[in-house]
């Protein structure tokens, strides 16, 4: 409502009423657009953060070249879930470093939200994660490709994760030898 | 979809951190994967992202070593389950904590006598230190002539020896392994005349010149034992805890909470480290016998001890009233004079979260190790164990104190 006041008015009070907007939105590679809660893009994303800083958010799609439209369909639906759950204090924190912080496991709703991922949109939204600097949907996201190498043998890894074996014959039984103690129980 | 998803396209960074997530076994086998992977997960840096991972959802321990005294072994207990999730694909408790790898001769069942009292045996080897999924543990060889030490990773079963000074023999052997700020470890021992040795993994050698304390500096030491918290050596004294900061040679008091120092009789009956916290017992006898205290914590910038944990252990004196021991003169009475509660505190795990919530403390009586629930005051059997050399309960049993326990937590840091 108030983005339709600022648009009749002059320019000053435009920029003040964009300032004003709770939301921002965004377009994706092939031109769609999404609109994503302000306060839990900044908080969320690093790279949003400082779009919306620098004043660099287009009113009519900030354009998001290098993200598909399912892949930020998915981003963006993160954040607005993310904005209307309880912000702990532990998520917080754990954003700040990805690699020292010790890792928050996921809530609830997070793992009910990348569980409906398929293999291909999961993949996407690390991407676009990374790309927007998003660590906690980082986070998230290789956690659950994590947890779905858990328990597997490497054979079951490399075909569930379509990866080459570049070992020799002979290099393997190597490694093996070496990590005998990880198949005592096998 | 199988086979359809693109593995490579990811960076190396997410690669390495889908990799650190999985179970410590995983993340090791993950290296058979192909080459790429491999280099990934491999490397200081690795582990101690997969180590940081593997314990942040759980407590800072997954069980512990107890040096039995009457049959020269360390035994491995894990927590009870829901206690702590290492019970899943993360923790092969028992495995990890099976330490017949370390001698070669031994088949693993023969490492463990008949009728061991349960846990995992471990027959003559001793644990001298516990610290960040690495042990120090002594085996004697037979003939016995001197103690041979090695620093191992009971998961990984890599065994790296430490070896003897030429001319002095060495005792009190403690380790030091942070692995957050180096992948070197240090082995601290004292010599013949409480010189203080120090020895690195990385030049694998015993420094040159021991250092010597100022001979009462460390008056009063009552365990050889010692703690590693915060890049230095912990000792108790009787009523102080004296502190070697790693890389300096200085040996400095830890100051203590101010309403103790006044206290006569008081007596430091607990040190540990758990989630990078030093945490202590300590009470006068009277205290001790209404089996209430408090488990204190040390800010890491020494500034002050907070209280961490209230416990009461009232319940165990109910449960258990032949841990009240009357004084000599009494003990035929009706109204017995009671001298002295046989309860030992032996390890405090702090829960994970900041306010160290769901907190475990374990404590020993007579024949019993047992935990203390902080969060629901529920006290549990963990295991028997003997407290006379003949296994008969006596009335006039050992306890088992402090330094007998050493709290464990896997991981895959090489030594």
């Amino acid at each position: 409502m108030e983005v339709d006041k600022g648009k009749g008015e002059a320019e000053e009070t435009r920029k003040v009423a964009e300032a004003d907007r709770d939301t921002v939105t965004l377009k994706s590679s092939d031109g769609k657009l999404f609109e994503v809660s302000k306060e839990a893009a900044a908080r969320l994303s690093t790279v949003l953060a400082g779009m919306i800083a620098g004043g660099s958010i287009d009113d009519n799609g900030t354009d998001l070249k290098q993200i598909g439209s399912e892949a930020l369909e998915n981003v963006v639906d993160y954040c607005n879930k993310h904005a209307n759950s309880i912000p702990s204090a532990a998520l917080i924190s754990s954003s700040i470093s990805f690699n020292t912080a010790p890792f928050k496991e996921p809530e609830e709703w997070e793992r009910k939200f990348v569980d409906r991922l398929s293999h291909d949109a999961l993949f996407d939204l690390v991407e676009a994660a990374n790309f927007l600097g998003m660590e906690r949907l980082l986070d998230v996201t290789c956690h659950k490709i994590s947890e779905m190498m858990k328990g597997k043998s490497p054979d079951q890894i490399r075909e569930v994760f379509n990866i080459k074996n570049d070992y020799t014959k002979e290099e393997l039984e190597e490694i093996r030898q070496e990590l005998a103690w990880a198949f005592y129980d096998d | 979809m199988p086979g359809t998803t693109r593995f490579a396209d990811l960076s190396d960074e997410h690669v390495a951190a889908v990799l650190a997530r999985l179970p410590l076994r995983d993340a090791a086998r993950a290296r058979l994967v192909c080459k790429r992977w491999r280099a990934l997960a491999t490397g200081h840096v690795f582990l101690l992202r997969a180590c940081a991972s593997a314990t942040a959802s759980r407590r800072a321990a997954a069980g512990f070593f107890f040096n039995d005294p009457f049959r020269f072994r360390a035994a491995y207990f894990p927590f009870p389950l829901g206690f702590s999730d290492a019970a899943d694909e993360d923790a092969p408790a028992a495995a990890a904590a099976d330490l017949s790898f370390l001698l070669p001769n031994t088949s693993p069942s023969a490492a463990s006598p008949p009728g061991g009292g349960g846990g995992i045996g471990n027959a003559n080897v001793h644990v001298t230190s516990s610290c960040n999924g690495l042990l120090l543990v002594c085996i004697p060889p037979l003939p016995r002539r001197t103690e041979h030490y090695y620093v191992c990773n009971p998961l990984t079963r890599e065994v790296a020896p430490i070896p003897a000074l030429d001319l002095e023999l060495l005792h009190g052997f403690n380790l030091a392994f942070d692995p957050a700020t180096s992948p070197h470890y240090k082995v601290v021992a004292f010599g013949a005349w409480y010189d203080i040795h120090v020895f690195s993994s990385e030049t694998r050698s015993w420094g040159r010149k021991p250092i010597r304390p100022w001979r009462r500096r460390l008056l009063g030491l009552r365990s050889l034992r010692a703690v590693f918290w915060n890049g230095s050596m912990v000792w108790t004294l009787g009523h102080a805890l004296i502190r070697l900061v790693l890389g300096s040679e200085r040996l400095t008091r830890i100051p203590m909470p101010p309403r103790i120092k006044k206290k006569r009789g008081w007596i430091c009956a607990y040190i540990g480290e758990s989630g990078g916290h030093l945490q202590m017992i300590g009470y006068t006898k009277e205290e001790k016998l209404t089996a209430c205290f408090e488990i204190l914590e040390m800010q890491s910038d020494l500034s002050k001890w907070s209280v961490l944990y209230q416990v009461d252990l009232g319940r165990v004196k109910e449960l258990y009233p032949e841990i009240e021991w009357p004084t000599w003169d009494t003990r035929q009475l009706e109204h017995k004079v009671i001298d002295h509660l046989a309860i030992s505190p032996v390890c405090v795990v702090r829960g994970s979260e900041e306010a160290g919530r769901q907190g475990l403390l374990i404590f020993s009586i007579p024949g019993k190790i047992m935990s203390y629930d902080m969060e629901d005051q529920r006290v549990s059997l963990i295991q028997e164990v003997m407290s006379s050399p003949g296994g008969d309960r006596g009335p006039y049993t050992l306890e088992h104190p402090w330094h007998y326990f050493y709290a464990y937590s896997p991981s895959l840091f090489t030594v």
